[in-house]
């Protein structure tokens, strides 16, 4: 991960529908909330419902209501989107 | 379900599944060849886990899925919670622990969820086969390690 030299962050995200942006990344604000870049996932994706789902970066969850300053992240990153587990348990 | 519209939907719902996810995720990938996908879940300071989905008559049903160990014997015990989607079982059809979760053979089978099928969820978004994966991966992530 490269320090960004402003204050912008270098993001994609990666679902096992496809990433977005397909190649490379986009440069956004630090301040700039997470979900915004995963709203233009799913609609690039084709994604319909993401309720429930969890957004992690190096397999740790983050708040996606949140932006990247308060997740602490910078530099460059790749977003992990996918559906949480859900339903049944051990019994 | 016709197999070959079986393949082409397995095949069009795993061509996503590059070295880039493979490596954000920790997941090593031992088939994704019709009708196995079979992929193991690594994480620090975790058991390692493989989980084998059987996706013959896939979507018509969802897939059978074995818990097992990376070297491919049946993991026993499988992870705990509180809450887990692993069951110690066992199964009332396979006599084995097994993932109570919607998505899997095993749970619409299961004695207690007969009333819940398949195809309440076939349909929906995030149960696909990468979305049927991911939430067996992520219920990993928060059992007891």
């Amino acid at each position: 991960m490269s320090e960004s030299k402003d204050n912008h962050i270098e993001v994609a995200v990666v679902t096992t529908s496809g990433r977005y942006p397909a190649t490379g990344f986009d440069k956004v604000a630090l301040h700039e909330p997470v979900e915004t870049e995963l709203k233009k996932a799913v609609k690039e994706l084709h994604i319909t419902d993401t309720t429930g789902w969890v957004a992690r970066v190096n397999g740790k969850e983050i708040d996606p209501a949140k932006s990247y300053a308060d997740n602490h992240l910078t530099g460059t990153v790749l977003v992990d989107y996918g559906p949480s587990e859900g339903g049944g348990g051990d019994e | 379900m016709n197999k070959e519209a079986s393949r082409a939907l397995f095949d069009e719902q795993t061509k996503d599944f590059t070295d880039e996810l493979l490596q954000a995720r920790n997941w090593r990938l031992f088939s994704r060849e019709f009708p196995v996908l079979d992929v193991g879940f690594e994480a620090t300071g975790r058991q390692p886990i493989r989980i084998r989905m059987q996706c013959d008559d896939w979507n018509e049903l969802p897939p059978v899925v074995t818990l097992l160990k990376l070297d491919g014997e049946i993991l026993r015990p499988v992870p705990s919670g509180p809450p887990s989607i692993f069951h110690q079982g066992p199964h009332n059809v396979t006599s084995l622990p097994f993932v109570c979760m919607a998505g899997t053979r095993e749970y619409h089978t299961h004695s207690s969820h007969i009333s819940d099928p398949w195809d309440n969820y076939k349909t929906k978004s995030g149960y696909d086969l990468g979305g049927i994966l991911t939430r067996i991966w992520n219920g990993w992530l928060k059992s007891t390690p």
